[in-house]
Order: structure tokens, then C-alpha cells, then sequence
């Protein structure tokens, strides 16, 4: 069995609002496994962003974090600042959901892609920038030679996307984190980023963590999923299982806002909302909204073993 | 570029053109005889009106501002009534002196005010921060002259680092220099602490966009953060304060000159507004007027070097 990449134990992420300590994330454990995409799937808030983002230490220091994220025999959020500086952008990546914001607007698309090379290669500039073209090419950005000097603005949306992906991918990292990369795409440039994406990914032995709140994406591009839910993992399990045998009231509620050709259930939108991180309900976080509550949902469940696993009292193992 | 700096100026030319009617109108109604001023009390009733007469001051004030803008048409700003030098050759000799007060100034803005701007922005709230915060209050709060005499006392007076009186005596580009320094100090703490403030509001602004997030996923260190990333965003803003306060400037740097008894525009205003000398007051408005417009083109010009989206047409 080949060992995990990467180790995400029990991370939990709090932050201080008026004086109190609030968990936004409460204790999520899951693997990242070599060349495979894992999809973190759950509604607007429930965490996705700031438990990814922890997987570099990226949050700001306000952020209290617990557990440990294991990767290559180091603990991620026991390292300092400048431990941290040697492995971003070059072992693990990052690609964020706003290609129009996340683009600095006053340096050219080149430096921007050379500037980890530089950083971690120690090349020059014009090698970098050499390097850089190739990078266009490899996320298929027609006439590279002259992007390399346009500045952000002269991009459209989705070129902006590819230009973020060709940075990630400059130092050829392990993993590569992309949070909601289509979300502020239309839906042709969404397929043809996912589809960019999935190519890169199956050349290039790296795996990939896609956050997302779109269960098509999923469908699409998931080897495995996770579902979080109000800073919980409740479900996980392989793409197919979960989508077959949803488990967790939540990924079953998530299954039914999404119309499929061979539903068997009619379409309907989950009632209620996420909590926020100040009024966190006890035990079970979905129980609220749940409509298979029982006595015991005070108490918040573990995840069951086995490789699709739940986090719910109503139901056995199901393994 | 070239042309677009034309069409810049051109589109000044009503602005400029409505600033000397007013200026010209202004100092007509002023109370105030240049006659009398210029002649003294004791000057015959002939001589008085022979003056008026030869400078056109019996005129009806549409004949006088006819004959104005005639000259200026022809690219003159007429002669002093008082010296009867010509105004421009009087303006031309002061202007450099002015001007080297209010870029030295600017330049001390600058080099103090956007480095401790950072420095407050990233040790946000905390001593060092709070400690410039309340010391640019305090630059901003203190009129002009007090600072200036404040300076003078300490650094001429009490250290004698600086000369009191600082008029250049001619001894070279190093004296002109020595004699700037306090003047330009004096008249740049009022830039520091606006310049400080915009660039710490900017660097504040800029350091929480999603772009310096992905430059630290990068694994961009912390200087290159700020200085790269982050400053060059930062100053589009700082350009914006400093253009808009070089009109301010201009109007302290005439107290400054007076304090410091240094030769310039401020020393020739009050002169010839004492002597009520309409033409040389006439032309240190328009050359004040031009300087202001020239410097909001200067502005825009480095709003395309800092910024790539701004495109100058
Ligand atoms: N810096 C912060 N300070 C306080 N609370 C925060 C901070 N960052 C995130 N949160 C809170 O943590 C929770 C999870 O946020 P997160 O951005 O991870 O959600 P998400 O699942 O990515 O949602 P979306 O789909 O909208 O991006 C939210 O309730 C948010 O308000
Ligand atoms: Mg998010």
C-alpha cells in the first residue's frame, strides 16, 4: 500500500471574536495519497478555505491552530516562518478562487511566474523567464513569448486562472491546493480549466486538493472526497462510493440540491444554514438541521474506519 | 507622451484663463491706491495723476484687463509699476529659489514620511506605531511658522548647525544646498506627517489584498512582501497626497521664505502687495497658478510609471 503524502491530524482552527475563542475548524483528519485529487466539498462557511490554507500555514497570525499536518517527516504547523518560506510555492502549491484579485496588478504575468523560480532555484531572471514561457505553454496560453511582458489586466478571467495555475506549477510541487479555481469562471472556462487541471495532474505525479462547493466539479475530478460540514469532516470515502451510497444526512441533503440524470429523488435545497463560528451547536454540528436526529447527537460522533468512512450516530459502520 | 502633455496644458488654458480674470478683478477692488503707495503721502496731486495716468489706471477696469491680456497674448507679463522692470525678468530671478524650497521639502516628505508609514503599518498598534501616530498629529497640528521657528531656535540657535538666516551668499551649489536644508526641513514636516499617514493607510490597505496572500504562498519572504509586492501597490496612493498637497506647499513655503528670510516668491508677493504693484502681483499669480497645474500633469505622469492600467490619453 503506497503510504500517504501528506497527513492532515485532528486540525483544529480557532479564532479569538470578542474575547472568545471560536472553532472554525474542529478537529478534521484526512490524507492526501501520491497522484491522486481529493475534492473538500461542503456549503459557503463551513471551512473549506481556512483548513486549506492551513495545509501551508498560510492563515494570519490571529488564527490559533491545533493538531498536526504531516508531510514529508515534518509536522507544517510546527515550523518557522522561514522553514515555511522554503516550502511554499515549491513543494506544495497554491492556486486561489479570485484570478482577477490574486494577481499583483503592477508586475508582468513573466515575473510573476519566474518569481518562484528564483525564489527556490536559484535562477537568474532571464532564466526564470525562459522557464516561464514554458509554463504558458504547458497551461496552453497562445503566444507566451509576448503575455510574458502584459501586465494582469490585459488578461481575461480565465487566462488570469491559467497564468495562477503556471505559477503554481512552477517549482513542480507535490501537492497543489486550489481553492474554488472555477468558481469565479463561466461555466466553458470552468471545463476547460478542470479539464487543464486533470491533464497536468496525471503528467506531472502530483496530487491535487480541490475545494470546492460544486458537486459537478466533483463528479468530474475527484479520486476522493471529503464533505465537511460547519468545520467537521462527516463523510469521506472514494468518489464513486460516495456518490452511490452517500452515507452522512448532510452528503445525502448535499446529493439532493444537484440535478442528475439518473436521480432518484426529486430536487431539493438543504433547509436551514451553517452556523456561524460563534454559536456552534453541541456534539453532532448538523443535528439542527438534520431530520434523522437521535438522543445521541448531543455528543459529536468520531469518523467510522475503513476507506469510506461517517461521522454520524444514525448510522453502523458501514464497512 | 509628447502630445499628450500638450493636450494636457491646452486643456489648462480656461482654467488659467479664469484664475487671472479673478486675480486681476481681486486686486482692483482691494482697498488700496498704487498711486499713493508707490508716491508716498507726501506726492503732489500732478504727480499722482500723472501717475495713473501713464500706467492706465484712469482706464475704465474692461480697458485695463483689454490691454492685460493683450500683453499676455504677446507673451509678456508687463513691467513692475513700481520698478518698471519687466515682471517676468523679477519672477524668473526668484521662481528657482521657490521651487528648490518646495521639491526639498517634498523630497524630505518623501525620504521620512513613506519608510515610517511602513514601519507603522507593519508593527501595526504597537509602540512604534502609536509613538509616529501621535508625532504626526502633532506635525499636523503645529502651524507652519512654529515649526519653522521651533527648528531655527534648535538647530541654528541652540546646536548652530544651521545658518538663522538662510540666504544663499553665492558660494557655490554646496551653500545653496547648506541653505536649503533647514527651510525645506521646516516646510516638509507638514508632507511627513501626510505622507506618513497616507503611506501607512495604503501599506495597510494593500498588505490584506489576495495578492500578497499568493506571493506568500510563493514562499516570498516577509521583505520581499513589503518592499516588492505590497510598496509598489502602495504607491499609487502616496502619489495621489503628494500631488494634492504641492498646492499647499506652495502656499506655506511663503511663510517659510519670510522666516527664513530667504528670497522667493513668497518675499516678492508681500512686497508688491505692500506697494499695491498690480502687474507683479498679476504675474506671481499666474507663474503660482501654472506651477500648480504643471505639478497635477507631473502627478498623472507618475501615476502611468507606477501604475500599468493607467494609460495616458
Ligand atoms: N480571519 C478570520 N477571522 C475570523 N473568522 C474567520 C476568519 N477566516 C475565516 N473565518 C470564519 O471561518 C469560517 C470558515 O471560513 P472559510 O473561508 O474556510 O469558509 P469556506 O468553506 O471556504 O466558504 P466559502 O465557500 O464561502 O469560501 C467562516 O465562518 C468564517 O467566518
Ligand atoms: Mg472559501
Amino acid at each position: 500500500m503506497t503510504s500517504p503524502l501528506m497527513q492532515v491530524e485532528d486540525l483544529s482552527i480557532s479564532f479569538k471574536i470578542n474575547d472568545k475563542w471560536c472553532r472554525a475548524v474542529n478537529g478534521v483528519t484526512f490524507d492526501i495519497m501520491p497522484n491522486e485529487t481529493l475534492c473538500i466539498v461542503g456549503e459557503s462557511g463551513c471551512g473549506k478555505s481556512i483548513t486549506a490554507m492551513s495545509l501551508m500555514k498560510l492563515l494570519p497570525d490571529t488564527a490559533r491552530l491545533g493538531g498536526h499536518v504531516r508531510f514529508g517527516g515534518q509536522d507544517i504547523l510546527s515550523l518557522k516562518e522561514r522553514e515555511l518560506e522554503e516550502i511554499r510555492g515549491s513543494r506544495i502549491a497554491m492556486i486561489f478562487q479570485e484570478p482577477m484579485t490574486s494577481l499583483n496588478p503592477v508586475l508582468t504575468v513573466g515575473e510573476q511566474i519566474a518569481e518562484p523560480l528564483v525564489l527556490h532555484k536559484g535562477m537568474g531572471w532571464s532564466e526564470a523567464k525562459k522557464e516561464a514561457r514554458n509554463l504558458l505553454d504547458l497551461v496552453r496560453i497562445p503566444d507566451a513569448q509576448k503575455r510574458l511582458g502584459q501586465y494582469p489586466h490585459e488578461l481575461s478571467g480565465g487566462m488570469r486562472q491559467r497564468v495562477m495555475i503556471a505559477i503554481g506549477l512552477a517549482c513542480r510541487p507535490q501537492i497543489l491546493i486550489a481553492d474554488e479555481p472555477t468558481t469565479a469562471l463561466d461555466v466553458t472556462i470552468q471545463a476547460q480549466v478542470l479539464a487543464l487541471l486533470e491533464d497536468i495532474r496525471k503528467e506531472q505525479e502530483l496530487s491535487i486538493v480541490m475545494i470546492t462547493h460544486d458537486l459537478g466539479v466533483v463528479a468530474n475530478v475527484a479520486d476522493r472526497v471529503a464533505v465537511m460540514y460547519a468545520g467537521d469532516v462527516v463523510e469521506t470515502g472514494p468518489v464513486a462510493s460516495i456518490f452511490d451510497s452517500p452515507s452522512h444526512p448532510y452528503t445525502q441533503a448535499l446529493l439532493r440540491t444537484v440535478p442528475r440524470a439518473d436521480a432518484a429523488f426529486e430536487l431539493s435545497p438543504i433547509e436551514g444554514q451553517v452556523p456561524s463560528i460563534q454559536k456552534m451547536p453541541e456534539g453532532c454540528r448538523f443535528a439542527p438541521r438534520c431530520k434523522e436526529e437521535t438522543s445521541k447527537c448531543n455528543v459529536t460522533p468520531k469518523l467510522s474506519p475503513g476507506a469510506h468512512s461517517v461521522a454520524c450516530w444514525a448510522r453502523g459502520d458501514i464497512q | 507622451m509628447a502630445s499628450y502633455i500638450l493636450k494636457r496644458l491646452m486643456s489648462t488654458i480656461p482654467t488659467l484663463f479664469g484664475i487671472l480674470t479673478i486675480v486681476f478683478v481681486m486686486i482692483r477692488i482691494a482697498p488700496g491706491d498704487p498711486a499713493l503707495a508707490i508716491l508716498g503721502d507726501n506726492a503732489s496731486q500732478e504727480a499722482l495723476d500723472a501717475f495713473r495716468e501713464r500706467m492706465g489706471l484712469n482706464d475704465p477696469m474692461i480697458v485695463q484687463y483689454w490691454d492685460f491680456l493683450k500683453d499676455l497674448a504677446s507673451g509678456s507679463l508687463g513691467v513692475s509699476m513700481v520698478t518698471g522692470k519687466p515682471v517676468a525678468d523679477s519672477v524668473a530671478s526668484v521662481l528657482p529659489f521657490t521651487l528648490e524650497l518646495a521639491f526639498g521639502a517634498i523630497f524630505f516628505g518623501i525620504i521620512i514620511g513613506v519608510p515610517i508609514g511602513i514601519i507603522s503599518a507593519i508593527w501595526r498598534n504597537g509602540w512604534l506605531d502609536y509613538f509616529f501616530r501621535v508625532v504626526s498629529l502633532l506635525g499636523l497640528s503645529f502651524p507652519a511658522f512654529l515649526t519653522a521657528i521651533l527648528l531655527i531656535l534648535w538647530l541654528s540657535i541652540e546646536w548652530r548647525i544651521f545658518p538663522v538666516i538662510s540666504t544663499p551668499t553665492g558660494g557655490g551649489l554646496w551653500d545653496r544646498i547648506y541653505n536649503l536644508i533647514l527651510p525645506a526641513l521646516s516646510l516638509g514636516i507638514i508632507m511627513v506627517a501626510y505622507i506618513m499617514r497616507s503611506a501607512r493607510s495604503a501599506m495597510l490597505d494593500v498588505m490584506g489584498e489576495d495578492y500578497i496572500r499568493t506571493a506568500r504562498a510563493k514562499g516570498a519572504p516577509g521583505r520581499r512582501l513589503i518592499w516588492h509586492h505590497a510598496l509598489r501597490n502602495a504607491l499609487i496612493p502616496i502619489v495621489t497626497v503628494v500631488g494634492l498637497y504641492f498646492g499647499l506647499l506652495i502656499g506655506n513655503a511663503v511663510l517659510t521664505e519670510i522666516i527664513f528670510n530667504r528670497p522667493g516668491l513668497g518675499k516678492l508677493i508681500v512686497l508688491s502687495l505692500n506697494q499695491r504693484d498690480y502687474t507683479t502681483l498679476q504675474g506671481l499669480m499666474i507663474v503660482s497658478a501654472l506651477m500648480i497645474v504643471i505639478v497635477n500633469l507631473l502627478t498623472d505622469l507618475c501615476y502611468a510609471l507606477v501604475d500599468p492600467r493607467v494609460k495616458l490619453k
